[in-house]
């Protein structure tokens, strides 16, 4: 089932009467039986789009459709939605079984079919020796799958996911995460994923809508939205560690960062930012570059290594910060204090214009 | 839209539960309204409700009285209904004024109806009192049919200081009549009395070999001080020597300082309001008594931690109890009480008049206080209380009518002399003590008053040594017999309770009673306690009194 | 090595000893205080009046001397008049009155409160929280404020009529003022806003309606609260007094509170009989003690546990 965004607009008012625009006319297609992130920092209006999408909240302009069904003014219980929550909001006084069977008994399905989709779906999700356990005697990870047990078994149109994996430990979270690729794949129920993850996101995700202040930032495959951002919001917010960031000038079709030449482009002269990813270095072991810098630190993790570059304010042209991080091969064996000269890998160089905008 | 209106539904079932009502004004009427004089009895269908404080048990009489009305007045029916305690029954008639929720008729404590009159609320018996108008009754399934009824009441058959307790209100009208009346006596332990006759009569006092005193005349305060320095030992009741710790108990301390200010013409309160009892005479009377207090020889029940000293009168802690009439049996010891207890033994009892300090009105007296003789003028006086009966404004004319009538069958010789018989009050009449009703006091037994008040007199006439047997029913009703006795023959110096309502420079009466109570409680606990004055008590009331 | 053990073993043991019996001590003396009183009343229920009166008082009595009379004698019908053969102390009939109102107040109540704590919290309408505050600060209003209008509304609904009072319109008029209460309101809305929106979302999503969500979803969640509102509530209905002998034409809808003051004291002495009033006052406490008994482990939890886990 497709969704489909129009113009879609929240405005919040605060006690201060102030108006904050949650969502700002947001047109945005998210395909059927697709699993799409929306990603985006805190406060940037996902969470919004998703309660829009499930009709918890009105929005003031706009129009949504799921496939050719235009579900405006739908309330939530008739979208055919099924929605799950960070805390997973388990009926606390009801068994697995009762809470799977809750929204069952609301839709008024027949008892047998009832209890026999609730066995289906707790075997999905793997829950089938839980059914009968309260939520406050499983695991995390078992709370969310209930949920979500939940939120399919009314086998719905459209499956919504709020940030469902940020109160789960570390490695609950990679397994979850797994497991919650396994579902989607298998029901082939269009999906939307809110989480303010990047690599969460980048990794379960068919593709991702990066957002910002209300408005949609970018959306693609996630490789792809890495590899090419469309502005310097997405490039900053996407990567760990995040990109490097320069003030820098095209002169001649060189690009020039601090005068130092880091390659070519065939844009005209102007002003730019310049982005280049950690890994977009490379060491020039023949140390002809002149992008040169003295190394600060060093730290080696596997088969990588980070070299930690300060710099002084001006120096270099670094925009924002006083270091900078490139990754390279551990081979290069680079010790604090070294001499390196960078070059810059094919097509890691980004040009943002000033309004960050890519070039 | 539905959220909305679920909420609006929510919030509207708990404000229609809080419910918000304009009170209303009544407006104050001190007016006295005139019913017209019905020309004839009203033949319709009539209620009249009757509130009073009888249970179930204790109504029995009453329902039969009621019966016997209803039989006489076919068209009437009289709803009795019980409201439990004097509070409720104040409490409910007060709120139900400003509803105009008010029985036709009720029972009531003067001051509870000098606070239903500010309103307005009562209706004025005046007008059926001096009434001349008579009925014929002409229904002929009534079982008075075809006598005449009349409609006033000859004042001159009651007690009169009872009237002029019904008439103390404003205007000087009867906004009720006297109903059901009690007063205090005094117990005496006879046996006491009867080991010190020698004593005794040396002293001057005239005693019966026995151990009787005058049932006729009242003990003065100076003969209490003769006895007390013959039969109290204040090292503690001796039964070999035959005395008592205390002399003299008074089982209300209200009553002993009302009573005390009335002999003594201290001042107290009057029927206006106003607080008398800042003067010399009541700081005197207070001082005189802490020095009684100090001397043994009278006592609070608060010595004993008790509410009544009744018990430890029987205990031998205290020869002589002033007490309610009601109270009689409470004074008596018998075989249920631990022997050990008993420290004089089951001994004799008999009740007197309460002591006086004058033998005429308006005399003078000397007394002690301070070491110094204080010569005062003084009059007889002895407590009246229990309630009265009167009727409410808001009651149809003939709702009025019958329950005068009610009111006046309730108070008929007959029946006032069967109420006291039955209750242990006292008749309101003077002619219930001649009545020839014969009222049945068991299966086996019955009489009329005269013969009832006959058993004491017989008993006293022969100094205690009938002959009657021990089966004979004449026992179980000596000393009911004593204090009735005892009350009619002080009954010519009963003074009442001015009553009134609480003011705007002044506590009402009921108030101004139970501080005065205090006010005597508190110098009694206070005895011994060196620098203590008594005036202290008595700033303290006035304090609390008046403002 | 070994020994330093043990010794330091029997030290904490020795201290532990201690402390449990100073605890016991203060916690017998606190039963003991709580105890004193009903003993002292099923005592005083089997004495006779002059033991009642007696000084030094007697503190206990052997059951060979327990009179028994006290109770029998509550049950003594009226032997003469009209009234002949009704009990002398209507102790059953003011038993199913104070059963019964006991029971619609605490219905009543239970109801508008968990239905407006519903809509103070979970609502969004215009005003909820001014009238919420509103209602707060009734609060601050001594209730005996609220007797002369509850009295007159209950008057112009025509319930309070002395020459017409009916039982229904008795019981009405005693049941209804009390059938909401803010404190309580207030007291589960806390409850209900602990519990987290996304419940409620959840619920909305999975088909609910906001009254089912109320009734599936807060009410068993919120239990522990509830149940200790019905419990203070139907205690307060019980003992309750004044407002009864008010609104009550005729005392005998009245509730055994009433019947306990005013049937054992004697009208013309003012004096009371104390071993029938502890006597019908043990009949009276009694039913409160079994169903404290039989639900005691609800009552324990309802009363610890009146918080929820988000």
């Amino acid at each position: 089932m497709e969704i489909k965004m129009q113009g879609l607009t929240k405005i919040f008012t605060s006690k201060n009467k102030k108006e904050v625009r949650a969502v700002d006319n947001v047109d945005l297609v998210i395909p059927s039986g697709k699993l799409i992130g929306l990603l985006g920092p805190s406060g940037c209006g996902k969470s919004t789009t998703l309660y829009l999408i499930a009709g918890l909240l009105r929005q003031n302009d706009g129009k949504i459709f799921f496939g050719e069904d235009e579900v405006t003014e739908t309330p939530p219980e008739k979208r055919g939605i099924g929605l799950v929550f960070q805390n997973y909001a388990l009926y606390p006084h009801m068994t697995v079984r009762e809470n799977i069977l809750f929204p069952l008994q609301n839709l008024k399905i027949e008892k047998q079919e009832a209890i026999q989709r609730t066995v289906e779906i707790a075997e999905l999700v793997g829950l089938q020796e839980m059914l009968d356990r309260k939520p406050k005697e499983l695991s995390g990870g078992q709370q969310q799958r209930v949920a979500i047990a939940r939120a399919l078994v009314k086998k719905p149109r459209v499956l919504l996911l709020d940030e469902p994996l940020s109160n789960l430990d570390a490695r609950l979270r990679l397994q979850t995460r797994e497991e919650i690729k396994r579902i989607q794949r298998e029901t082939k129920i269009t999906t939307v994923f809110v989480t303010h993850d990047q690599e969460e996101a980048m990794s379960i995700s068919d593709e991702i809508v990066v957002m910002k202040d209300g408005v949609i930032q970018q959306m693609g495959e996630p490789q792809q939205v890495y590899d090419a951002p469309l502005n310097l919001f997405v490039a900053r917010f996407l990567g760990n560690p995040q990109i490097n960031v320069f003030d820098g000038e095209i002169k001649n079709k060189e690009v020039l960062i601090g005068g130092m030449k880091v390659g070519n482009t065939i844009l005209p002269d102007q002003q730019v930012t310049v982005g280049i990813r950690p890994e977009g270095f490379a060491v020039d072991t023949e140390k002809k570059s002149p992008f040169k810098f003295e190394i600060d630190m060093v730290e080696t993790i596997g088969r990588d290594t980070t070299l930690i570059i300060e710099v002084e304010s001006g120096e270099g042209g670094i925009l924002d910060k006083k270091t900078f991080k490139a990754i390279v091969d551990v081979e290069h064996r680079i010790n604090p204090g070294d001499m390196v000269h960078f070059k810059v890998k094919p097509g890691k160089l980004h040009l943002f214009d000033l309004s960050g905008s890519i070039l | 839209m539905k959220k909305i209106l679920f909420a609006l539904l929510t919030v509207l079932s708990v404000f229609l539960v809080i419910g918000c009502v304009q009170v209303q004004s009544e407006t104050t009427t001190t007016s006295i309204t005139t019913t017209t004089q019905l020309a004839e009895l009203p033949n319709e269908e009539v209620e009249v409700t009757f509130w009073h404080i009888y249970g179930e048990g204790k109504s029995a009489l009453l329902d039969q009285m009621i019966v016997e009305f209803e039989a006489m007045y076919p068209n009437v029916t009289i709803t009795s209904t019980s409201q439990s305690d004097y509070d409720t029954l104040r409490t409910n008639i007060n709120t139900g004024i400003g509803v105009g929720q008010v029985p036709t008729m009720a029972i009531g404590y003067p001051d509870h109806f000098a606070g239903y009159i500010t309103t307005g609320a009562v209706e004025s018996l005046d007008q059926y009192i001096y009434s001349t108008t008579q009925y014929e009754v002409t229904d002929s399934t009534s079982s008075i049919f075809g006598e005449i009824v009349e409609t006033g009441l000859e004042l001159s058959d009651f007690i009169q200081s009872y009237l002029d307790e019904n008439d103390q209100y404003q205007g000087g009208y009867f906004y009720s009549v006297p109903y059901s009346k009690s007063t205090e006596t005094m117990a005496v332990n006879r046996s006491v009395l009867a080991a010190h006759i020698t004593e005794i009569r040396a002293a001057g006092i005239t005693i019966s070999d026995n151990g009787f005193l005058s049932h006729e005349t009242p003990l003065t305060y100076d003969q209490l001080v003769i006895l007390k320095n013959i039969i109290v030992d204040p090292a503690g009741t001796n039964a070999t020597t035959m005395k008592c710790e205390y002399l003299l108990n008074y089982d209300s301390s209200g009553n002993l300082y009302i009573n005390m200010s009335r002999q003594w013409h201290a001042g107290y309160t009057n029927s206006d309001g106003d607080i008398l009892i800042d003067n010399a005479t009541t700081r005197n009377m207070l001082q005189f008594l802490y020095e009684n207090f100090t001397s043994n020889t009278i006592v609070l029940p608060v010595a004993w931690s008790q509410s009544y000293g009744s018990t430890n009168f029987i205990y031998g802690d205290v020869c002589m109890s002033v007490g309610s009439t009601a109270g009689v049996n409470y004074n008596i010891p018998n075989s249920t009480y631990t022997p050990s207890s008993l420290k004089l033994g089951i001994f004799n009892v008999d009740f007197l008049q309460v002591p006086q300090y004058v033998t005429t009105d308006d005399s003078q007296f000397t007394v002690e206080i301070d070491g110094t003789d204080v010569t005062m003028t003084g009059s007889r006086s002895a407590v009246q209380q229990g309630p009265n009966i009167g009727i409410f404004h808001s009651a149809t004319a003939a709702q009025k009518l019958y329950a005068w009538l009610f009111i006046k069958y309730l108070i008929s010789t007959d029946n006032t002399a069967k109420w006291a018989m039955n209750t242990g009050y006292l008749p309101v009449r003077l002619s219930a003590y001649s009545s020839e009703e014969q009222l049945q006091l068991s299966s086996t037994f019955s009489l009329t008053y005269s013969e009832f008040l006959g058993i004491a007199q017989d008993f006293w006439a022969a100094d205690g040594e009938v002959t009657w047997e021990l089966t004979d029913q004449r026992w179980n009703y000596l000393y009911s017999s004593m204090v009735a006795n005892i009350a009619f023959n002080q009954a010519d110096y009963y003074q009442y309770d001015p009553a009134f309502a609480a003011g705007s420079h002044s506590a009402g009466s009921a108030t101004a009673r139970v501080e005065a109570g205090y006010c005597l409680q508190n110098i009694y606990t206070n005895v011994g306690v060196t620098n203590y004055s008594p005036d202290t008590a008595l700033n303290f009331m006035i304090n609390q009194l008046t403002w | 090595m070994s020994e330093i053990f043990v010794q330091n073993e029997k030290a904490y043991k020795r201290k532990r000893i201690a402390g449990n019996i100073t605890i016991y001590i203060f916690l017998a003396l606190v039963a003991i205080s709580i105890l004193i009183p009903f003993y002292w009343m099923i005592l005083t229920s089997f004495k006779n009046e002059t033991q009642i009166t007696q000084i030094p008082p007697i503190l206990a009595l052997s059951p060979s001397d327990w009179k028994l009379s006290n109770y029998t004698d509550l049950f003594l019908t009226v032997p003469s008049g009209p009234r002949a053969g009704e009990p002398l102390f209507p102790f059953f009939r003011y038993m199913a009155n104070t059963v019964l109102i006991s029971l619609l107040t605490t219905v009543g109540t239970t109801i508008t409160t968990i239905l407006s704590a519903f809509a103070f919290s979970r609502l969004n309408f215009k005003g909820r929280d001014t009238l919420f505050a509103v209602l707060l600060a009734t609060m601050m209003v001594p209730g005996e404020i609220f007797i002369l209008t509850n009295f007159l509304t209950i008057n112009k609904f025509g319930w309070y009529n002395i020459f017409t009072q009916t039982y229904g319109q008795a019981i009405l008029a005693m049941t209804i003022p009390f059938m909401v209460s803010v404190f309580y309101i207030f007291y589960l809305r806390q409850t209900f806003k602990q519990i987290p929106n996304e419940l409620y979302f959840a619920a909305k999503v999975d088909g609910t309606s906001d009254f089912k969500y109320l009734l599936k979803i807060m009410v068993p969640i919120a239990m522990p609260t509830i149940v200790t509102i019905i419990i203070l509530n139907s205690m307060g209905a019980w003992s309750a007094y004044i407002w009864p002998a008010l609104v009550t034409a005729n005392d005998k809808y009245r509730l055994v509170s009433n019947g306990l003051r005013g049937a054992f004291t004697d009208t013309s002495t003012g004096r009371t009989d104390y071993g029938q009033q502890m006597a019908a006052s043990v009949l009276v406490t009694l039913p409160l003690l079994i169903v404290f008994f039989t639900f005691r482990k609800q009552i324990m939890r309802g009363v610890s546990r009146s918080g929820i886990k988000g």
